[in-house]
């Protein structure tokens, strides 16, 4: 099956899925005011986009959402460095970290709002918590996975901790922290709604789901909201992964066909004559570990293993959001 | 979680056999002491935060945040506290959690069973597959708090919306693993089966369920946070009359911040218990074989072995 059936397929799906929708709001078997046949509702939809304060509405919530997430990056990217390269620490904060992790974030929203209200603060600091985990289990993950063979060599070189930690460690573990990232942006999206909808006045995506809900026929609005939800969970969504593509195009391999894994993966650092001759593992180690590949097979030579099985893809493993087993290709 | 397998997934290389043999010595060595220190490092550092925290709360007597002691007191009386005979749980207690620990369960295994089950069917042929895709996609990007109001609107109050709620939400992670992973089944093995003319029961039961089966723990993992989060929220909102949610928001609303913080304790206690309890089972049914695929340098040998190690 060729991409365009796919797509052709795909396209029919989401026609039917509309249609399964439009028939069950026209049956009657709830009241038409309680659920809206699809058509009404996308129609409404389209016409919120070119509403000014729903537009108003949804940047709010973005804004939030950006905030939040850029404080979690803040907060988790360091630490995670210093928690996966200082064991002392690792073990150190270990437990109080077991310890918050399993709160759900969304319980909190009642006692951050007592603390901090009902604004904007309550929300970015919820969604910070809450998004702080998947990128921080990520980072340490990741630099557990990075190839020993490239921080040997380097550290033979002369360089020390922290520029073998810039150079080496860190891009060997940026596609785990992305892979955590765009976890953590569904999150972010998840609680930023949450809060919304239960504080219930302010601006908002969420805040206009919830007075849509109170007003008389409002399911409407409200599912032209959900459906402008999904709307930017899935663009959210798409841009992380096509960024993930664009910036880790070795990564493909851990999801592509072997055959086009093999080009994709030789081909962005240029040292595959390096390469050539009897695996000469020290200088193609560190240059792959440079070039930011966690690129273990390269130390071994050619087709010493097929490099689907050696590529940066975080695999579920021990934490739930280490796991990018929920990722779509 | 991270040390263990990558002495396996390293190769020997150029190094020599013995070198390689006291290599790991030293490193199985070096790993317990550390993972004795790390253990009593741990302990150590929780009991210092908790001091800290009893200390500090205790000098500032702020409202807001109550010293440890006293919640984990203010939680016994509130709910363990109750006679032997209903396993010491109090008539609150029995109001409170045992209703949100049903409906969560019932959500889970509603979705855990109907994600399964659409998922392998998804999964079996690549037209379906490439039919549900895009709608699947965006059944799981919908935040799913967004939908309660909905379910609030089309259901009833209480069980019913909270049931629809936790289902909804925490379908699309299994369904879509359990797709996958019955999609990345190996076609050779596949083959295999025609020729062996298994029963479609018999390629589900040999070949699909076992080449899914990681996937749809991952899948199952992420689908029991989120149940955990639906259940606490869509008891969050007004209308309900029982629940952990349903407690948080009362004690908000009174502005009791002991109440508060001993919920949340709850429902850490209570998140961590049923992330281990699962990730036991995980570990239970599928023990060797996950491990092993997860180092896929390996990948169809170590699975064909997995398989025949399950066939005899």
């Amino acid at each position: 099956m060729n991409r365009r059936q796919e797509l052709a397929l795909g396209a029919l799906g989401a026609l039917l899925a509309l249609g399964a929708c439009e028939a069950v709001g026209r049956a009657g078997i709830v009241r038409r005011s309680y659920l809206p046949p699809a058509s009404e509702v996308l129609a409404r939809a389209v016409e919120l986009a070119g509403d000014r304060t729903f537009l108003d509405d949804v940047a709010v919530t973005l804004r939030a959402w950006a905030l939040g997430l850029g404080l979690a990056c803040a907060i988790a990217i360091p630490l995670g460095l210093l928690l996966g390269s200082v064991p002392v620490v690792d073990d150190a904060v270990r437990a109080v970290i077991e310890f918050l992790r399993p709160l759900p974030s969304v319980a909190l929203i009642p006692l951050v709002s007592l603390l901090l209200g009902t604004g904007t603060e309550t929300e970015v600091t919820l969604i910070t918590y809450a998004s702080i985990w998947p990128i921080l289990f990520n980072t340490v993950y990741g630099l557990g996975e990075t190839d020993p063979l490239a921080k040997d060599t380097l550290r033979t070189f002369g360089f020390g901790r922290l520029s073998i930690l810039l150079r080496v460690e860190l891009p060997a573990t940026a596609p785990f922290i992305v892979a955590g990232l765009r976890i953590s942006a569904a999150t972010a999206l998840v609680l930023a709604t949450a809060t919304e909808l239960l504080s219930g006045f302010g601006q908002g995506l969420g805040i206009f789901i919830a007075q849509a809900q109170l007003a008389t026929d409002g399911t409407r609005d409200v599912l032209a909201g959900v459906v402008w939800a999904g709307v930017l969970g899935l663009v959210i969504n798409g841009v992380l992964v096509w960024g993930e593509r664009r910036a880790f195009p070795w990564r493909e391999g851990a999801r592509g066909t072997r055959g086009a894994t093999r080009a994709a993966w030789r081909s962005p650092g240029g040292s595959g004559a390096r390469r050539g001759g009897s695996g000469g593992s020290g200088p193609t180690a560190s240059a792959a570990g440079r070039r930011g590949g966690p690129d273990r097979a390269g130390a071994h030579g050619p087709g010493a293993a097929p490099p689907g099985g050696v590529t940066g893809r975080p695999r579920e493993h021990g934490s739930g959001e280490a796991a990018d087993g929920e990722a779509p290709t | 979680m991270r040390g263990a397998p990558t002495h396996e997934s390293r190769r020997p290389g150029d190094h020599g056999a013995a070198a390689r043999t006291a290599h790991l010595v030293g490193e199985t060595a070096a790993r317990t002491a550390r993972l004795a220190r790390g253990a009593l490092l741990r302990r150590l550092v929780l009991v210092l935060a908790l001091t800290a925290w009893q200390l500090g709360a205790r000098a500032h007597g702020s409202v807001y945040f109550p010293p440890p002691a006293r919640i984990a007191r203010h939680a016994y009386d509130l709910w363990f506290s109750g006679p032997v005979g209903h396993a010491f749980l109090t008539p609150a207690a029995v109001d409170t959690i045992l209703p949100s620990l049903g409906r969560m369960a019932a959500g889970f295994v509603l979705a855990a069973v109907v994600g399964v089950g659409l998922g392998i069917l998804v999964g079996r042929s690549p037209r379906a597959y490439a039919l549900c895709d895009p709608v699947l996609q965006f059944a799981r990007a919908l935040p799913p708090p967004t939908l309660v109001p909905v379910f609030v609107v089309v259901f009833d109050f209480g069980t019913p919306m909270q049931l629809a709620s936790i289902v909804f939400s925490a379908i699309w992670p299994v369904l879509i693993n359990t797709a996958e992973g019955a999609r990345d089944t190996d076609p050779l093995r596949l083959d295999v089966a025609a020729v062996l003319r298994l029963t479609a029961v018999e390629r589900l039961w040999f070949l699909l369920l076992p080449s899914a089966l990681p996937r749809i723990f991952a899948g199952l993992r992420l689908s029991l946070s989120l149940c955990l989060i639906l259940m606490v929220f869509s008891e969050l909102l007004p209308g309900t009359a029982n629940g952990i949610g349903f407690a948080l928001t009362d004690a908000q609303s009174r502005s009791d911040l002991l109440t508060v913080w001993a919920v949340l304790v709850l429902l850490g206690a209570l998140g961590y218990l049923l992330n281990t309890g699962l990730l036991a089972i995980v570990k239970r049914l599928t023990g060797k074989r996950s491990h092993e695929r997860r180092s896929k340098g390996s990948h169809k040998s170590s699975r064909t072995e997995s398989r025949k190690g399950r066939s005899t």
